[in-house]
């Protein structure tokens, strides 16, 4: 196990003569990727920073101005906003360790590791989990605001449901917790996950059908059933609020689509070989390394363009965000107009008032 | 929303029976794809280590280092990549204790 590498002596190109001689067939040989991982050492910190720095930005004001408005009572979709904000800015939070670490190695300890590594995997998997509760809110705001609507819940259910959403997320996230180490190979200390020995390829595969499945299959199905049905409905409404709401469902499954299917793909087929323990040639292995590479990236950028998507579509947020850099808070007293606008009724779904027909969007 | 609770449930069972891991990012390791079946010559070899899951591989391996300086990539539990190893652990000794 811990045996001391062998001498290694200067290797000049392969060259296969008389030691293949022996042996009609080529015999496997270590796969050297070096370019890739000269890519990744540029592409990995570049594109983690970027995120970071978007993430921790976007993110931070939605939560301000959230803060900053005050508002009391908020609807289910404003509560999982607010969630999904925090969970892509501690997400955003971890990403200049995993730059950090990329660029000169793991110096912060096997703790840290584990904790930055499990904070990592909590936030993502938080993330795109309230996605999908978000879509079911706005889905069944409309069909409530409909006249055979469902009754309205207890306003604690988004509370509830954001708790055990991040439960769930912490529970994703224990195989990083416990199982990430701070390892040591050829001089550079890395921070990754290694399963115990013995369930290895089992759990690593089963991981990796669980990420496509529930990172990305569930929430993209939850997603296409509510944002139908939604969008059925909006059609059949009238007016330009509805056109415009018709639009921002369009641009928010079409980012979903673009930025964590490609990512999904590329797992997808990595899994196969792994559950099918295909042997690949080292430049098909590499091509593969590099799609993932690209598409992990893509999947990154998505916790930063979530508050563009979510929040800053919204009119209600921009009317906050004014708001907030004007400095002025919202005044609790009373207010010859209301600028703290209570949780929209939705009486109709074709009243075309600006709080009603847009409130889906704007909490 | 029961429809939305019931998803929920469903996937926190799916979860909890296959347990994600998104830490285990590819790092893109100098790794062996596959090991050799047939046994590699002895006097071929001049060095060996490890490439095991912890160091990031799929493949646990035994890399042979040959005289010609390929890299060739073996399975760690057979009898003959053991029957090597020992003898190349040998000979470094024998060459520790010649020199010194």
């Amino acid at each position: 196990m811990g045996t001391e590498p062998a001498e290694q002596v200067s290797w000049g190109p392969y060259s296969g003569d008389d030691e293949e001689a022996y042996s009609a067939e080529p015999l496997p040989e270590l796969c050297y990727k070096a370019d890739v991982q000269a890519f990744s050492r540029a592409f990995q910190p570049s594109v983690s920073l970027t995120v970071a720095a978007l993430g921790l930005a976007g993110n931070g004001l939605v939560l301000a101005t959230h803060l900053a408005a005050r508002r009391a009572a908020r609807s289910p979709t404003s509560a999982h906003l607010l969630q999904l904000a925090l969970a892509d800015l501690l997400l955003a939070l971890t990403l200049p360790f995993a730059a950090a670490g990329a660029l000169q190695g793991w110096s912060l300890g096997s703790v840290t590791c584990r904790a930055i590594s499990g904070l990592y995997s909590a936030s993502f998997h938080a993330g795109f989990l309230f996605l999908a509760c978000i879509s079911a809110d706005r889905y069944v705001a409309i069909a409530r605001a409909l006249p055979a609507g469902p009754r309205p819940s207890a306003p604690g259910r988004a509370h509830l449901v954001s708790v055990i959403v991040w439960l769930l997320s912490l529970l994703l996230a224990l195989p990083a917790l416990l199982f990430s180490q701070d390892g040591q190979r050829e001089g550079q200390r890395r921070c990754r996950l290694v399963f115990p020995e013995g369930l290895t390829q089992t759990v690593k595969g089963a991981s990796a059908v669980a990420q496509v499945v529930l990172g990305f299959a569930l929430p993209l199905g939850v997603m296409a059933a509510c944002y139908a049905l939604l969008g059925r409905t909006l059609l059949a409404t009238r007016g330009p609020e509805s056109r415009r709401a018709l639009r921002v469902v369009v641009a928010l499954v079409a980012a979903f689509v673009v930025l964590q299917l490609p990512y999904s793909l590329a797992l997808l087929l990595d899994t196969a070989d792994l559950l099918a323990a295909r042997e690949r040639s080292c430049p098909a292995s590499k091509r593969k390394d590099l799609a993932l590479l690209v598409t992990g990236g893509l999947a990154l950028a998505r916790c930063g363009l979530n508050p563009v998507l979510y929040a800053f579509l919204g009119l209600r947020f921009r009317q906050d965000l004014r708001r907030l850099l004007r400095g002025g808070g919202c005044s609790p007293g009373p207010h010859p107009r209301s600028r703290c606008p209570r949780r929209p009724r939705l009486s109709s779904c074709s009243a075309p008032t600006e709080t009603n027909s847009v409130s889906f969007w704007d909490h | 929303m029961a429809s939305h609770a019931a998803a929920l449930l469903v996937l926190s069972l799916l979860i909890l029976w296959t347990s994600s891991a998104l830490g285990g990012a590819n790092d893109a390791e100098d790794c062996c794809l596959s090991v050799t079946q047939r046994p590699i010559p002895g006097n071929l070899v001049q060095g060996f280590r490890y490439l095991l899951l912890k160091d990031g591989c799929r493949v646990p391996a035994v890399v042979f280092t040959t005289l010609r300086g390929r890299q060739l990539c073996a399975p760690p539990n057979q009898p003959w990549v053991v029957r090597i190893i020992r003898r190349l652990q040998r000979n470094s000794a024998k060459a520790k204790g010649s020199s010194s």
